[in-house]
């Protein structure tokens, strides 16, 4: 018989050293469904039969022009899991339709522009390697992520005389990510859920007209948005202009438009969103991407700081800093300016019109699956900065790997190419090279210490700490062998820090933070665990958000 | 008569952030690793949030995610973790030490009857939950051998439980 006191103390002890419980609201309203604003959408379970709704709707629907194939029975009862061939319309990407027919196995692979019919048949699957975007019959428009596979589950239809009244298509997603867009709904589903797909009322007309409207109430957002910052513009210019000289002047051209509105939208900070220049970032960020990569390289081959390239990624780093005021005023969570700068839907904005400035603009299919994962990570970001730790550093922690994961995810929906301008080659070697990684916000909370050796680590580091705590000589002896000790991993050793790690930029190499954080966590938790202070001491300890990482000489 | 209606997202948060450390720590204590917890919590709150939505008081909504939780737990084996005659006991010790705020006055009590250990005991805490230390190594540098290391948790753990009541009933 288990002793089930013994087990709770077990329990309870490994909670005080680190196994806490994480914050599972953001992972819970994931699984739901897509988060959405108010009521959440559901994904409802297949049906078994067509429903009272479609059935009193039945006289005025006609599909049969969109079903190009024969249905197997044409009885007057709604039947299941017949065969009927739906028409695939390949907008974007690769499609590949997996068939079983008479006990074979068909393969056929579309290209974009193509059209192909498909037998829903429960089994039959799509596959998709890359991101693709196609319009399913009837249905809807999916847009799913590499390495996608859909399995037909389910295919119900009622006739009504003679012709198809209504239908409905079930669908798995085995594996990836689709989107759907259809009249009546649309969302995002995963790896183990099922999506049902009603055709409209209207059949496909009315369906591609619900993409067409979509497209256009975009549209007119962004023309909104755009004909906002030209008036503001106007304001400003009408505002600054030097007074009008005697003798009339010839008007310069105007201008052509200028798109600076987000693509990516959050109405909680509509109005940041407005006030950032978009373009100017997005085109700021695309030159700065190879230069910081370059500016690496040279200072590995001739061991200086080229001064001239780091004047032209000083100026161009003014632009964004400009950005700054209005982002630390957009109340965005995130660990000071650079927090917010790499907040998922700042991120999102940035990438898009840096794609745009490269000649890559993202499509419509992955500023869809983007916007979710922005809705996503948005929430995350929030759940991290909002989450109970013991130290403050833990949250640091946290908010850099949902950012990097962010980032990850949002390269994953990118073409080669379009990854190429996201993370230039030779980005992800330094701390600082990257301008869509975590290091962007950490950097300023990282304190880089040259030592020999765990005991030459900890007399810096206890020296510091016992200086900001304002611990006395004992206290801070304790402090430095606590330090001693926990912070001789051979992990935080083994790799000597090099030229550009100590050098004036204090580039350090990818992965060295994250590694001196978790060891520095289990440090400051021995100390509030043994090391006597006040009250206000363990407050100023626990609030820290210095992170110490050894440089080995 | 419980109230019906459809669940937005500011329900699930709520519902979720006042409920997920207790059922996280349930299972815990039922002998759920933290990545099978953190699935099975994440599965109690589905079942109940894909239900039609009710508003229960909290201690019905805390019992029944533990049920559901437990139910998950004990379906991710072939054969029960546990006797189902224990049930009663698993429940009256998870609720003696849980208390009105999932267990958080008897975690706050357990560390305070952690910093009075001393000797090897505390030693041997350290190096077992700390530095997640196997127990041969932590006899090797107790200079005991892996019963030794066993019996000397066992009775370290007991002499915290018995401290952490103690501090309840004072």
């Amino acid at each position: 018989m288990t002793d089930w006191g013994d087990r709770w103390v077990d329990g309870a002890l490994q909670e005080l050293h680190g196994s806490r419980p994480p914050d599972l609201s953001a992972r819970v309203l994931l699984a739901l469904g897509e988060p959405a604003r108010g009521t959440l959408p559901k994904l409802e379970p297949p049906r078994r039969t067509v429903g009272l709704r479609w059935a009193l709707a039945s006289a005025a629907l006609v599909l049969v022009s969109v079903l190009t194939g024969a249905l197997l029975s044409r009885s007057g009862a709604p039947v299941a899991e017949r065969v009927v061939q739906v028409d695939l319309t390949v907008h974007t990407g690769s499609l590949e339709c997996v068939e079983v027919e008479q006990g074979a196995v068909r393969r056929s692979q579309s290209a974009a522009g193509s059209r192909v019919s498909f037998a829903a048949r429960a089994g039959n699957r799509l596959l998709t390697a890359a991101p693709c975007r196609f319009q399913v019959g009837p249905y809807g428009e999916l847009a799913t992520g590499p390495a996608t596979e859909l399995e037909v589950r389910q295919m119900s239809v009622s006739w009504q005389q003679g012709v198809v009244a209504a239908s409905s298509l079930t669908i798995a997603v085995v594996a990836g990510v689709v989107t759907w867009h259809s009249l009546q709904q649309s969302g995002t589903a995963r790896a183990g859920e099922t999506v049902q797909l009603d055709a409209g009322p209207r059949g496909e007309q009315a369906v591609a007209s619900a993409a067409e409207i979509e497209r256009l109430r975009q549209r007119v957002q962004q023309l909104e948005q755009q004909n906002q910052d030209l008036q503001l513009q106007a304001t400003r210019t009408a505002a600054e202009a030097p007074p009008l000289a005697a003798a009339a002047v010839e008007p310069e051209p105007a201008p052509a438009p200028v798109q600076t509105a987000a693509v990516f939208a959050d109405e909680r900070y509509a109005d940041l969103l407005a006030k950032l220049d978009w373009r100017t970032m997005g085109e700021v960020t695309h030159e700065m991407g190879p230069m910081l990569v370059d500016l690496v390289q040279r200072m590995q081959e001739t061991g200086e700081l080229p001064m001239d390239l780091a004047a032209k990624v000083g100026a161009l780093n003014m632009k964004l800093v400009q950005q700054v005021p209005a982002l630390m005023e957009s109340g965005l969570p995130g660990s000071g300016p650079n927090g917010a700068y790499t907040h998922p839907l700042v991120s999102a904005n940035i990438l898009a019109t840096t794609l745009d400035a490269a000649g890559l603009a993202m499509d419509q299919g992955q500023r869809d699956r983007i916007a979710g994962l922005v809705r996503q990570f948005s929430i995350e970001t929030q759940a991290a900065m909002d989450s109970v730790q013991e130290f403050d550093l833990q949250k640091l922690g946290l908010e850099a790997e949902t950012k990097d994961r962010f980032y990850r995810e949002v390269s994953s929906l990118l073409t080669p190419e379009q990854q190429r301008v996201m993370f230039p080659d030779g980005a992800d070697r330094y701390d600082g090279a990257s301008l869509f990684h975590s290091s962007l916000f950490t950097r300023q909370f990282v304190d880089g210490v040259s030592a020999a050796n765990p005991a030459e680590f900890a007399r810096s580091v206890a020296g510091d700490v016992g200086e900001h705590l304002g611990l006395d000589d004992q206290a801070s002896s304790q402090v430095r062998a606590i330090v001693e000790r926990l912070g001789a991993a051979p992990e935080l050793w083994q790799d000597r820090a090099d030229e550009i790690e100590r050098g004036q930029l204090h580039m350090l190499k990818r992965g060295r933070v994250d590694v001196a954080l978790r060891h520095q966590v289990a440090i400051l938790q021995e100390i509030v665990r043994t090391v006597p202070m006040s009250a206000a001491q363990k407050k100023k300890l626990l609030s820290m958000k210095r992170i110490f990482v050894p440089l080995p000489k | 008569m419980h109230a019906v209606r459809s669940i937005t997202e500011a329900d699930v948060t709520r519902l979720v952030q006042q409920h997920q450390a207790e059922v996280w720590r349930y299972l815990r204590f039922l002998g759920a690793s933290a990545e099978l917890a953190d699935d099975l919590t994440q599965e109690a709150f589905l079942q109940l949030l894909r239900a039609p939505f009710e508003e229960r008081t909290p201690a019905a909504t805390a019992a029944w995610l533990r049920t559901v939780a437990r139910n998950a737990y004990v379906k991710a084996f072939r054969r029960p973790p546990f006797e189902l005659a224990e049930l009663d006991e698993i429940e009256a010790v998870w609720t003696g030490f849980a208390g009105a705020d999932a267990g958080q006055q008897a975690l706050d009590r357990l560390r305070l009857c952690l910093e009075r250990l001393d000797g090897r005991a505390r030693d041997a805490v350290r190096l077992c939950y700390e530095e997640r230390r196997s127990r041969r190594e932590i006899g090797d540098r107790l200079g005991i051998g892996d019963d030794g290391v066993k019996s000397l948790l066992r009775r370290t753990r007991a002499v915290l439980r018995a401290c952490v009541e103690r501090a309840e009933g004072a």
